[in-house]
């Protein structure tokens, strides 16, 4: 392993909150903002290193860098890559230059603590993702929900206030049950295996050799915190108020990589740490997934303003991605919907990203996101409706589309498992087109009843500049989806047939040397 | 080759999408008609090497396109005698078609627009054609579904064109939501989509356990659901009427030539798995049949022209469903072939009609216009007597083919072909009466209109003069074996159609009566019947419409008084589903959001955090916020923990 | 020489007026200077203590303790004077707004 291999992630890590401190401490704002996207682009530019060296053949972790960090504690360090976060973490970085440069001519107050908020928060996705210690996840976890935080309570709508500390709470409860669960996954690590540890791997061992005591209860305070981020059925309704008072930068991350954490989450330590628990609840999680499939859809249908559509679609379409993690034949997951799953993640950041973006961008010009204030704009900016028709498109899973490839994996493997189930959340399909298309109609076509939408104009260059890559990466996606799926086969793969059992080792390194405690740092401490 | 044919029409549509000036009508025209021209010559080409080489199946891989799990989806193209067959059909109406829209959308501002949805559709319908697996032609199927979504769309500033739109689409969607669960179950029960590796399993064995026929009597219907969809039969015929909306050419091109085949198409495709299902078929039948009659009978008391021919097509579909359903899909086929040349033919004269007319639709306001409108006239005439089986005549053939076989169906075929026959009769009526109040009788014009009037343009009729030529000759590929032509051989598609058919040939046996060479004493005497059927339909039209000087133009006399309201209301079948099923959902919608969402789950939860803050205030009352007091009590705690833990 | 009990005596005298101070005091000023009365009668117990034991962890500790009060102390400061422009006063009786 070479040395950017070795530090390429930390890399990724810090250089955003290196940014946004410069970022905020800049004088000109012109500067700052130049600095604040060259950093963001040359995040992403690092990631692509991860993209183009990845070995989509092996299950193992890579690029991992691991450090002693609280030694006595046995805390350290310790981030990788493996297929399932690879694409969420190229999401990331290719989400915020756009973010940046959307909102490069910012009118309001306090663009610069925006800028840096921004890439405080990239640092908390990216560092949530990679984490493979549980400490280190939580901190990052934690870590992501500050900025947003004041993302929402000072740049969001009139309600704002309310919003922002409806999210932050609703996030907080489920995090700290999951954090109780964290210290009890620790203590009982140390009694079994006779050192302390939270490094995800070695609790991973510790779950494949024989279960965790009382892992019902363990899993349901994770499950709680990830169904919360999802959001899962009936956990969400933080999310339309959320994404309503927002701006539409925070519409965006939200929904393009803060939900996914939920979905992760599940996928990295809710299934492969409790298996047993896994299988005894994988019914109901399924059952509340349908039902926030369908209940997210015609909630949907009957929204007046453009962006709690979008948002309680999102509700909708995590479903699908929860059904995808879990669907279970015989004693495995199914490994096409689990793919499905990792795929739709994605695919969903895009196209629900898009439409927040593009719901911002007529938002701008009106001031209003009803859809009573709208009609007709197809006819006065073509390029514009172009473009909410194909990301419409790719959310309703139009095949050509990414969201197809990720919805009918989904489905295809639901099917092997829970056929009615399948059936059931196949209706969402019907009805993704019937509110989608019904918010089309509404925005773009029929006649133009305001005099105010005669004189819109069409996208600038700069939105074109923000826009047309995630709207081109969607099409992308659903044509060659197989570029993306080869980089993440071998881990679904390997989570789906072995979820009872899971097990990960940091590539290149033998098992035996890694089962070694890590060393104890001897410098001197006060003693308390 | 294949590579032209599929790609032209793609480069086409991005290059009139993004490229061509905005305000260039001529060059969107030629692009558009050079994308398809190119793509039909090298289809013909195609074909032509296809017959040379002995009509063998041909697969060509491109590349992987999903693979997850144990599912393989490559990008996959199969030119096989169907698809070689659909491949000339598509192309080449399509781009006649094409050429007649450059005149006919003259007046337009954004052809360029049109041309481009226009030759996606193209791209998309031969990816649904060309496709060796169940996914890719899903992937087809969707994407002209789109293109009618946007085409019928077309004017979008008109409300209701979009909400036609929309309506075609999520109709669609319902179709293919059972099309979607047909392909998870074939995934489940063969473990593969592609056509010729399931063909393969298939063909292979004569005799399957209950289970997989069970299983594949469930595939079919879904399959079949799909098929209901996109061909517009029952109970989701509802969307083509509406779809009329569109531009004329798209009418013609998409919502009755093509797309809406795409149905019996697929079922021909997948002809293996539904010879093995009788009671999908019986299904199949019956709903091909009903769709028939039901759609005839609306279509005779219509006023507006392109719905006249909107119903006709969905009753034509039936025709064609029919024929798939009594497992005569080569009769289908080939009514698919005869009807895409008369129904292109039918709604470009019509077409032309609403030019000359300035956009009117309404037939009540036109008459007469045969003296106006010479060749449109002798053109609508061919297609009018090639859609009611005038004998000789495209329609004639195909029909008479459908219904024969259909008669032969054992158990309800009688029935079937006694559906199939009054059908016919109704359809002569309602076509020649389209052609009697609109070219004979008094002109009944305003008379602004009357002035303006004026024959078509060249670019405009030259096109239609093709299609009439092949409404005619189309027929000749499927005479029947009784009526001994000379010079041409009985049955040649059926023939050719042959190596497609392909079940294990204990199953063919039991379908073995849809060969046609029994009892020729009742097969004439059934053609006589409907060649009676057809005239008698004729005259009753033009006895009440052509000779009399003022034809009844409203609701009929008082015994048909409720029966020309219960079709002049199509069954209230949209009404039905407005009711029943569209705003119950928005109900339940707004229920969930407002009541459910908002009250309970919010309000429960807001309640928490209200008990929450309660129980704090109660804790804070002595809280004064001051400095003095805060430092205090932390000393005062400070002190005792000291006195604690000393 | 002085015994060490008398340092520490002196310290504590020196921290209860600190605390005094803290509780008493109106003006925030004040305030931050009892605080550094505090911080500094704990200095001396340390230097006390370390020049009677014979160590020096005593006095790496005061350094410590050095440094944070002059952090405190601007920060402190910087939080009174922003405080004063926004409120136009420093008295703490006047600032509530930690009120419950």
């Amino acid at each position: 392993m070479n040395s950017i291999d070795a530090h390429i992630i930390s890399l990724i890590i810090f250089l955003p909150l290196l940014a946004s401190f410069v970022v905020a401490l800049l004088p000109s704002l012109r500067v700052a903002k130049i600095v604040a996207f060259a950093a963001s682009l040359a995040t992403f530019i690092a990631s692509l290193h991860l993209w183009f060296h990845f070995d989509p053949t092996s299950v193992d972790l890579q690029f991992v860098e691991q450090l002693p960090w609280m030694p006595e504690l046995g805390v350290s360090y310790l981030v990788g890559v493996d297929g399932l976060n690879l694409l969420l973490i190229l999401l990331s970085t290719f989400l915020t230059p756009l973010l940046l440069l959307s909102i490069w001519e910012f009118s309001g107050e306090g663009h610069k603590s925006l800028m840096a908020l921004l890439l405080v928060l990239e640092c908390g996705m990216i560092g949530a993702l990679v984490a493979f210690d549980v400490v280190l996840f939580y901190i990052f976890w934690e870590v992501m929900l500050i900025p947003m935080y004041f993302i929402i309570g000072i740049w969001g709508g009139k309600n704002r206030i309310y919003a922002t500390t409806k999210f932050v709470i609703y996030t907080v409860s489920g995090s700290l049950l999951m954090l109780v669960a964290a210290i009890a996954l620790y203590f009982y690590h140390g009694e079994q295996a006779g050192f302390y540890s939270t490094s995800l791997l070695d609790l991973y061992k510790l779950a494949a050799a024989g279960g965790i005591p009382g892992e019902e209860y363990l899993f349901l305070a994770f499950l709680l915190a990830f169904a919360i981020k999802v959001p899962l059925w009936p956990f969400h309704t933080w999310l339309p108020h959320a994404h309503t008072e927002a701006p539409t930068v925070g519409s965006v991350i939200l929904a393009g990589v803060l939900l996914k954490m939920g979905t992760y989450g599940l996928l990295r330590f809710a299934i492969p740490l409790f298996p047993q628990a896994v299988l005894l609840y994988a019914p109901s999680i399924l059952a509340l997934a349908v039902v926030g499939i369908v209940y997210g859809a015609l909630t949907a249908w009957v929204q007046e303003d453009a962006k709690k559509m979008v948002a309680y679609s999102s509700v909708s379409h995590l479903g699908f991605v929860v059904l995808g993690s879990l669907a279970i034949v015989g004693n495995q997951l199914s490994a096409e919907a689990l793919t499905g799953a990792v795929y739709q993640m994605i695919n969903h950041g895009l196209s629900t990203g898009a439409l927040f973006f593009l719901v911002g961008m007529i938002y701008e010009r009106r001031h209003s996101r009803m859809f009573s204030d709208f009609g007709g704009l197809a006819e006065v900016m073509p390029y514009f409706a172009l473009m909410l028709i194909i990301a419409t498109l790719s959310s309703i899973g139009l095949p050509g589309t990414g969201g197809f490839v990720g919805e009918f994996l989904i489905l295809l493997g639901v099917f092997q498992a829970q056929p009615l189930v399948a059936i059931l959340a196949t209706s969402g399909v019907i009805l993704g087109a019937l509110y989608m298309l019904t918010f089309c109609r509404k925005i773009l076509f029929g006649p133009i009843t305001h005099v105010a939408n005669r004189q819109l104009v069409d996208l600038s260059r700069r939105e074109y500049l923000y826009i047309t890559p995630l709207i081109v990466l969607t099409v992308f996606m659903g044509v060659f989806p197989e570029l993306f799926l080869s980089k993440i086969r071998s881990s679904v793969g390997h989570l789906a047939s072995n979820f009872q059992h899971y097990h990960l080792k940091i590539a290149g390194v033998h098992p035996a040397a890694s089962d070694a405690e890590p060393p104890v740092d001897e410098s001197a401490v006060i003693q308390p | 080759m294949l590579g032209v044919i599929l790609l032209s029409p793609l480069l086409g549509a991005v290059l009139n999408g993004f490229v061509v000036p905005k305000a260039n009508k001529m060059l969107a025209h030629l692009l558009g008609v050079l994308a398809i021209g190119l793509s039909f010559g090298s289809a013909l080409l195609l074909f032509q090497q296809f017959l040379a080489g002995g009509g063998e199946p041909s697969i060509t891989y491109v590349f992987e396109w999903i693979q997850a799990g144990k599912l393989r989806v490559p990008v996959e193209f199969v030119v096989d005698r169907l698809s070689a067959l659909l491949l000339l059909v598509v192309t080449g109406i399509g781009m006649l078609i094409h050429i007649y829209a450059g005149g006919y959308m003259r007046e337009e501002k954004t052809t360029f627009r049109f041309f481009a949805y226009l030759n996606l559709f193209i791209f998309m319908m031969l990816l649904l054609i060309l496709a060796n697996n169940l996914l890719l032609m899903f992937v087809g199927w969707e994407g002209v579904g789109l293109c009618s979504y946007l085409l019928i769309g077309y004017w979008y500033s008109e409300g209701a064109n979009a909400d036609a739109g929309m309506k075609a689409f999520l109709t669609n969607r319902v179709g293919d939501f059972a099309f979607l669960i047909g392909i998870f179950m074939t995934y489940r029960l063969f473990g593969t989509l592609s056509f010729s590796e399931l063909r393969a399993v298939v063909s292979s064995s004569a005799s399957f356990d209950a289970y997989t026929l069970q299983q594949l009597t469930l595939i079919t219907i879904c399959f079949f659901g799909g098929a209901c969809g996109k061909s517009a039969q029952l109970p989701l015929s509802i969307w083509l009427p509406d779809a009329m909306a569109g531009p004329t050419p798209v009418s013609a091109l998409i919502h009755a030539a093509t797309m809406v085949t795409a149905g019996i198409y697929m079922m021909t495709r997948l002809n293996f798995l539904f010879y093995l299902a009788p009671f999908t078929m019986e299904v199949v039948a019956w709903v091909g049949a009903g769709t028939a009659l039901f759609a005839a009978t609306i279509a005779a008391v219509q006023w507006d022209i392109k719905r006249v021919l909107a119903y006709s097509t969905v009753s034509q579909l039936g025709y064609m469903v029919l024929a798939c359903g009594v497992g005569a899909f080569d009769a289908g086929v080939f009514h698919v072939l005869t009807h895409a040349c008369f129904k292109a033919l039918l709604f470009l004269g019509a077409g032309s009609v609403i030019v000359a007319m300035h956009h009117e639709q309404d037939m009540r306001k036109m008459g007469g216009l045969w003296r106006s409108l010479p060749i449109t006239h002798a053109l609508m005439l061919i297609g009018v007597l090639a859609i009611i089986g005038f004998p000789g005549l495209a329609g004639f053939f195909s029909k008479d083919e459908i219904l024969w076989r259909a008669y032969l169906y054992p158990g309800s075929g009688h029935y079937l072909w006694a559906v199939g026959a009054f059908t016919a009769l109704l359809t002569s009526f309602y076509m020649v009466r389209l052609l009697a109040l609109t070219f004979y009788g008094k002109s009944r014009l305003d008379h602004h209109t009357g002035k303006h009037l004026h024959e078509i343009s060249s670019i405009m009729w030259a096109p239609l003069i093709i299609l009439a030529l092949l409404s005619i000759g189309v027929g000749y590929l499927g005479v029947p074996g009784l009526l001994a032509i000379p010079g041409v051989k009985p049955h040649i598609l059926a023939d050719y159609l042959e190596p497609i058919f392909a079940v294990h040939q204990q199953v063919k046996e039991t379908w073995a009566f849809a060969g046609a060479h029994h009892e020729p004493f009742w097969e004439a005497l059934l053609m006589l019947v409907s060649v009676v059927l057809v005239f008698l339909g004729s005259s009753i039209a033009l006895f009440s419409y052509a000779r009399s000087s003022q034809p009844n133009l409203g609701p009929w006399p008082a015994p048909g008084a409720r029966l020309y309201h219960l079709l002049s209301n199509k069954y209230w079948l949209d009404e039905l589903y407005a009711r029943f099923i569209y705003s119950p959902l928005g109900d339940i919608g707004e229920f969930l959001w407002r009541i459910f969402d908002i009250k309970i789950i919010n309000g429960l939860l807001n309640g928490l955090g209200y008990t929450i803050l309660g129980i704090s205030g109660f804790a804070s009352f002595k809280m004064s916020g001051s400095v003095h007091r805060h430092a205090i009590f932390m000393i005062a705690g400070m002190l005792a923990l000291l006195y604690f833990l000393l | 020489m002085v015994p060490v009990e008398h340092y520490f005596v002196l310290a504590l005298i020196l921290f209860t007026i600190g605390v005094v101070g803290l509780v008493v005091r109106r003006h925030l000023i004040f305030v931050l200077m009892s605080i550094e009365l505090m911080l500094n009668a704990v200095n001396l117990v340390f230097i006390a203590a370390s020049r009677a034991l014979g160590t020096l962890d005593g006095q790496i500790m005061v350094f410590f303790v050095i440094t944070v009060a002059a952090c405190e102390a601007a920060v402190g400061l910087a939080m009174v004077i922003s405080l004063y422009r926004r409120y136009g006063t420093i008295a703490t009786d006047f600032l509530r707004t930690l009120r419950g």
